[in-house]
């Protein structure tokens, strides 16, 4: 009895034991400045070898046929916050296997907020647009249909909203230029391209540079070299992400790209003692989606129908993407 | 058959009916005043129910705001990490050791004139759902994560602040609500079954709406629909705070105090709070599943309407299993039930990973696994309680709120156990954005994780009850050495009652019945048992089948008919029954009878031995020598106890105890290796007397310098000396009696005065007080032999006097209570008939009319009163009267409304 006793007093001190060491000592493991980068490159890789449009697209790779991510991205200007989310969305079965081919969806939003002067937050929104499409809800009908909303407020500050509909399949507004740019390697075209030198991973100048893999996530916090800025700016001529970049933090979970954070430091007493980290930019990626469903009041005459509805140029997202 | 079966459901459904009749009379009777021996009338048990409905309506809101990696609202909604989570948990938890205190300090210092813990009802309710609506309501789609982050982290402490004032408000409400436990305690069990219906409501229609604004991942979600009910839940409280009375009845008893360290210390020396401990500690892994149900229905399947039914059936699991814990509990005993628990756990945890891709069978797996969950909400209670016990017996000290105190140092262990979900949560690609939960390889892969962690974490929680062995046998050998103590102590002070000696002497008894019984051979009676039980089977079978044979040779619709030989198969086979049953009555009792031995060998014997003991002995003489110096010379009177007390020899003792020992181990080995000699324990037994002897010089040196602490400390605090006993002059002042308020405020600065000094002197004087109750106890140790025994005879006829007197008066009581009920019902009746006579005259009913009306017809209605009042017991035949009654009436109304017509 007291042997049985031991035994298990033994067993349990040996697991939680175990478990301590595990969680909390052995499972990160710090990794060198070039395995952070060809990690990173590999998983930008991986990521888009579902994506259609993307360089690294490899049907053979690809579980989502071209199509299927989501992402989350903010960003944040001098004078404005601009928030998109893409939702590019199949159904899955009972075992959770995905099917590409059917009922395909699309949810795509942007919404726009001022900087407010005083606290450098969000300000009042600017306005917002979004497009769903996909195969319309009605078990007699095999259309499928784009639905747009749109609030844009006008100079006396009041909004004015814009409700129509056309007739597209979500596989033709994937297709489209216009959502090209909303594309997954739209968002991680810089990132790919970013050559070793431009990260700056010495802890000599941050102390929290460096890169660990823990389990399945491998977390990098680097900084980006002011010349690769204006590099960047010179050769594309758009902004880059890092433009004012204090430091960064990419992760990558099982192998494909998951999130990148950055952050510009104000410091709030002039010296280093209180530093603010302010999120200038951030993307989040998942390779599925929530379910998308047409807004409410889609099946009302709240909606306008217009064909031409992508061809327009004075919607609000013809003057955000011009 | 049937007829009989149509009979016994007649007579239940006449009992049904009886027994509403006398609720809805009853209810309606006391609505507004309370009934005969009570304090609450059933409109403040509404009133209290409806409160409760409200607090947990805002409960349920502020439930969204509590820290942790699983909070949908923060993680999934607002994106904060669950690592951040857990670091904003850690402060609270550390912050929250400050605000405990401070939280009770000021509770316990509040006195309105609405009570102690109302006020919090109607204050704190608001607040904390502003609170939240300002939060669900900041613009986070805009907000840097550094924004979110302050933000969650302000307001979640700001709510964890004030939520316990506003929650513990309501609950010890419904401990002050009637000063009367049994009263209490029915009053409780109603307004849990009117307040239970609030969550059964929202828990099912919050899901299903939040199909309209985009699922529980969504802000909206919080803003329009949890919300609401949160505020709603703040106007329904108020019911509890406008509706209710406090009805706090002082204690004339005065209890000392247990200090923090020696109640911390008496906790910590117990071994079974310990096991207790140690296996919630390992309840964060267990709990790691507990997400999973949710994420099917929210990122799995999003079937918001599924989700909210199955919610809803989920519910109704803890209340079935706290209906059933009793059963369980008395089934499987105490190590049983717990070991039944996390066995089950790890089974049904097991069964939902077999399963997570079919999620109503994965709910089914849930669903059992609630049920068995839950019965630790009744067994835990019932459990602490025997540890409570324990830990009395073993230091003398009773601990109740101490017993949390002394959880407290788990907390580094609990902060740090926190952090290993969010590292295994980030480690799977869950770290900000909850969304990839979407996709089902990463929700998937952290399904697996989570799913194996539970059952490791139900595994390390079972692992510590496997030495749990505070079974009811030994409790009940506890309660009986606590009885003697109480029994040797109120025997000094005259506290004893005839009862108290009744069962003491009745316990006694019995203990010494078990004590002397000799222990039958356990596998022959479980031999005897099988043998019984398959001769039983044999005798069902024959009987069965010849049933059957009958059944099928009789014509359908027609009843068998019973023929001698079946009748004696019959007659065999209940015999054989009967049999079956004794053989293992008496296996059971064998059992017990070996677990009863073994309790009183652990805990009685030790307790009628105690001042045998070298450590009694020794602590006998230093107390000895410190009571022989005059309280008010303790500062000047220098005390050397370790030329005063000498440890005594331990070689006789050492002898002794290995005797015993090897005895034991003899015993032991005899019913397993019969023929087997049992080691020489003397080596073990003098290694002890070493330790021992260690032990004692320790406790010797450790008293001469409490002696010192002694005398500085009253130099200190009584530089003139004692003026006079500050205990009783303490007791004193507690119990007067005021009846005004500037009494009763008078006399609380006086409480407080008398306490402030007693406190002083109790600290002081701690090692004087402690040595004066071992020279009392040492006294008083054979009060129960020497005279409690010898009384039991004449205690035993006053106690059955005393039950006899009670029982009449409560006959009695039930009479008048009776009574009172059918006088207001024919009250209601004489009113009911009143206002119909007056209406069919055409006359205005008012109070004048009803006193002529009674007048005039008083002869009419004598009768049901007399019935009522000769025959009060009666009082289902007195709704059988009311009936017979109510025709006679209406027979009389219609003669004298006959009457009055002609008139």
């Amino acid at each position: 009895m007291k042997t049985k006793k031991i035994v298990c007093l033994i067993c349990a001190i040996a697991v939680i034991c175990t478990i301590a060491t595990a969680a909390f000592a052995g499972c990160n493991t710090p990794m060198d400045a070039q395995t952070a980068y060809d990690e990173l490159m590999a998983a930008l890789d991986l990521s888009l070898s579902g994506d259609m449009y993307g360089p690294a697209y490899d049907p053979e790779k690809s579980v989502t046929n071209g199509y299927i991510f989501a992402y989350k991205e903010s960003v944040r200007g001098t004078d404005m916050i601009t928030n998109t989310n893409v939702n590019v969305h199949c159904d899955q079965d009972a075992s959770y296997n995905l099917h590409v081919d059917e009922d395909l969806m699309v949810d795509l939003y942007q919404e726009t907020y001022g900087v407010n002067s005083v606290t450098g937050g969000a300000g009042s929104k600017i306005g917002d647009f979004g497009f769903i499409v996909g195969p319309y809800p009605d078990a007699d009908s095999t259309a499928e249909r784009m639905y747009y909303t749109e609030r844009a407020s006008d100079k006396s500050g009041a909004y004015v909203n814009t409700s129509l509909w056309g007739d597209m399949s979500a596989e033709d507004f994937v297709a489209t230029d216009f959502f090209r740019k909303y594309s997954l390697s739209s968002r991680l075209e810089e990132l790919r391209n970013m050559p070793f030198d431009a990260f700056v991973f010495d802890k000599d100048v941050n102390s929290d540079f460096g890169a660990y893999r823990q389990i399945n996530l491998v977390k990098i916090t680097f900084g980006v070299t002011q010349e690769y800025i204006d590099n960047y700016k010179a050769t594309t001529g758009k902004t880059s992400i890092f433009d004012g970049c204090t430091y960064a933090e990419i992760e990558l979970t099982f192998g494909r790209f998951s999130n990148i954070y950055v952050y510009q430091t104000e410091s709030l007493d002039g010296g280093s003692f209180f530093d603010l980290p302010q999120e200038k930019y951030s993307l989040q990626v998942t390779y599925l989606g929530k379910n998308v469903a047409f807004p409410g009041g889609h099946d009302s005459d709240t909606y306008k129908k217009d064909e031409n509805l992508l061809e327009r140029t004075d919607l609000a997202f013809a003057r955000a993407t011009l | 058959m049937a007829s009989t079966f149509k009979r016994k459901i007649n007579e239940g459904l006449t009992q049904v009916k009886n027994a509403a009749s006398f609720i809805i009379t009853d209810v309606t009777s006391h609505w507004n005043k309370p009934g005969k021996g009570n304090y609450v009338p059933y409109k403040e048990v509404l009133n209290y129910s409806i409160g409760g409905m409200g607090q947990n309506m805002l409960i349920y809101l502020l439930g969204y705001m509590a820290l942790g990696v699983t909070n949908t609202l923060f993680a999934s909604t607002i994106g904060i990490r669950p690592m951040h989570l857990q670091n904003m948990l850690t402060v609270q938890t550390i912050l929250n050791i400050v605000f405990q205190i401070i939280r009770g300090k000021i509770v316990d210092n509040t006195n309105t004139r609405w009570g102690r813990f109302r006020p919090y009802l109607a204050i704190m309710g608001a607040p904390l759902a502003i609170i939240s609506v300002i939060f669900v309501f900041l613009p986070f789609e805009s907000m840097s994560y550094s924004d979110k982050y302050t933000a969650v982290f302000v307001f979640a402490i700001a709510i964890s602040i004030g939520q316990p004032l506003y929650q513990t408000a309501y609950t010890n409400l419904g401990s002050v609500i009637s000063p009367s436990t049994a009263e209490r305690s029915k009053i409780l069990a109603i307004s849990s079954l009117i307040y239970s219906f609030a969550p059964t409501v929202y828990q099912l229609f919050v899901p299903i709406f939040s199909n309209l604004t985009g699922g529980f991942t969504d802000i909206r979600t919080y803003k329009y629909i949890v919300v609401p009910i949160g505020i709603l839940g703040v106007f329904l409280s108020f019911f509890a705070f406008f509706g209710c009375k406090e009805r706090i009845v002082s204690s004339k008893h005065f209890v000392k105090k247990v200090s923090i360290v020696g109640g911390c210390v008496a906790v910590w020396s117990n071994k079974y709070w310990w096991l207790r401990t140690i296996s919630t500690w390992f309840s964060f892994l267990e709990g790691a599943y507990l997400v999973l149900f949710g994420w099917i229905y929210i990122y799995g399947t999003q079937d918001m309407n599924a989700y909210g039914i199955l919610q809803t059936i989920l519910s109704i699991a803890s209340g079935l299993s706290m209906f059933a814990t009793p059963f369980f509990l008395k089934w499987l005993g105490n190590k049983g039930i717990l070991l039944f628990h996390n066995i089950l756990n790890i089974v049904f945890i097991a069964c939902m990973l077999a399963c997570y891709e079919i999620p109503l069978l994965y709910f089914l797996f849930l669903w059992i696994n609630t049920f068995i969950n839950q019965l630790q909400l009744v067994y835990n209670p019932v459990l602490n309680a025997e540890v409570k016990d324990s830990i009395q017996w073993q230091s003398g000290k009773r601990v109740d709120y101490m017993l949390e105190v002394a959880a407290l140092i788990g907390t580094p262990v609990t902060i740090l156990s926190g952090y290993f979900l969010p590292f295994i949560y980030e480690s799977y690609g869950l770290t900000v954005n909850y969304d990839v939960l979407y996709d089902p390889s990463v929700r998937n892969s952290l399904f697996y994780m989570l799913c194996a962690l539970s059952i490791l974490g139900a595994a390390l929680n079972l692992a510590p009850y496997f030495l749990y062995n505070l079974s009811r046998e030994k409790h009940a050998m506890i309660v009986l050495a606590l009885k003697f103590r109480a029994a040797n102590t109120d025997y000094r002070t005259g506290d004893l009652t005839p009862h108290q000696v009744k069962d003491l002497v009745e316990s006694y008894n019995y203990m010494v019945s078990r004590r002397d019984a000799e222990v039958p051979d356990i596998k022959e009676k479980k031999e005897e048992m099988k043998a019984a039980k398959a001769v039983y089977k044999t005798a069902s079978k024959e009987y069965e089948q010849y049933y059957e044979l009958l059944e099928k040779k009789t014509p359908k619709g027609q009843e068998v008919v019973k023929t001698a030989e079946l009748l004696e198969l019959e007659e065999i086979f209940h015999q054989q029954k009967q049999a079956y049953k004794d053989a293992r009555a008496a296996y059971k009792d064998a059992c017990k009878l070996v677990r009863d031995k073994d309790a009183i060998e652990e805990f009685i014997a030790p307790e009628f031995g105690k001042w045998d003991t070298p450590k009694m002995q020794v602590k006998l003489a230093l107390s000895r020598a410190i009571t022989a110096v005059d309280k008010n010379d303790v500062v000047s009177t220098p005390l050397d106890l370790s030329q005063i007390v000498a440890v005594p020899d331990l070689t006789q003792w050492a002898a002794e105890l290995a005797d015993q020992k090897r005895a034991k181990k003899q015993a032991a080995l005899d019913k397993r290796h019969p023929g087997k000699e049992a080691p020489d324990m003397t080596a073990w037994a003098q290694r002890k007397a070493a330790r021992t002897e260690k032990s004692l010089r320790a406790l010797i040196k450790r008293t001469t310098l409490r002696y010192k602490i002694m005398q500085r400390l009253s130099k200190l605090f009584f530089p003139k000396g004692l003026e006079y006993d500050y205990e009783e002059a303490y007791k004193k002042t507690l119990d007067v009696q005021c009846t005004t308020k500037e009494e009763k405020k008078a006399q609380n600065k006086i409480i407080k005065a008398a306490q402030r000094k007693y406190n002083r002197f109790s600290t002081a004087y701690k090692l004087y007080i402690e040595s004066e109750q071992v020279i009392l106890d040492y006294n008083d140790r054979n009060n129960f032999f020497d005279f409690i025994l010898p009384m039991y005879d004449e205690c035993a006829a006053e106690a059955d006097r005393i039950d006899r007197e009670e029982e009449e008066k409560a006959r009695a009581e039930k009479a008048a209570k009776d009574a009172e009920i059918a006088e207001i019902k024919l009250e209601r009746r004489i009113r009911k008939d009143a206002k119909q006579y007056a209406k069919s005259q055409g006359v205005k009913f008012d109070d004048e009319f009803l006193a002529r009306y009674k007048s005039e017809n008083a002869e009419l209605y004598t009768e049901p009163t007399t019935a009522a009042d000769e025959n009060p017991d009666a009082l289902n035949g007195a709704a059988v009267a009311d009936d017979v009654k109510d025709a006679e009436t209406d027979n009389q109304n219609t003669d004298k409304e006959g009457s009055d017509n002609e008139n």
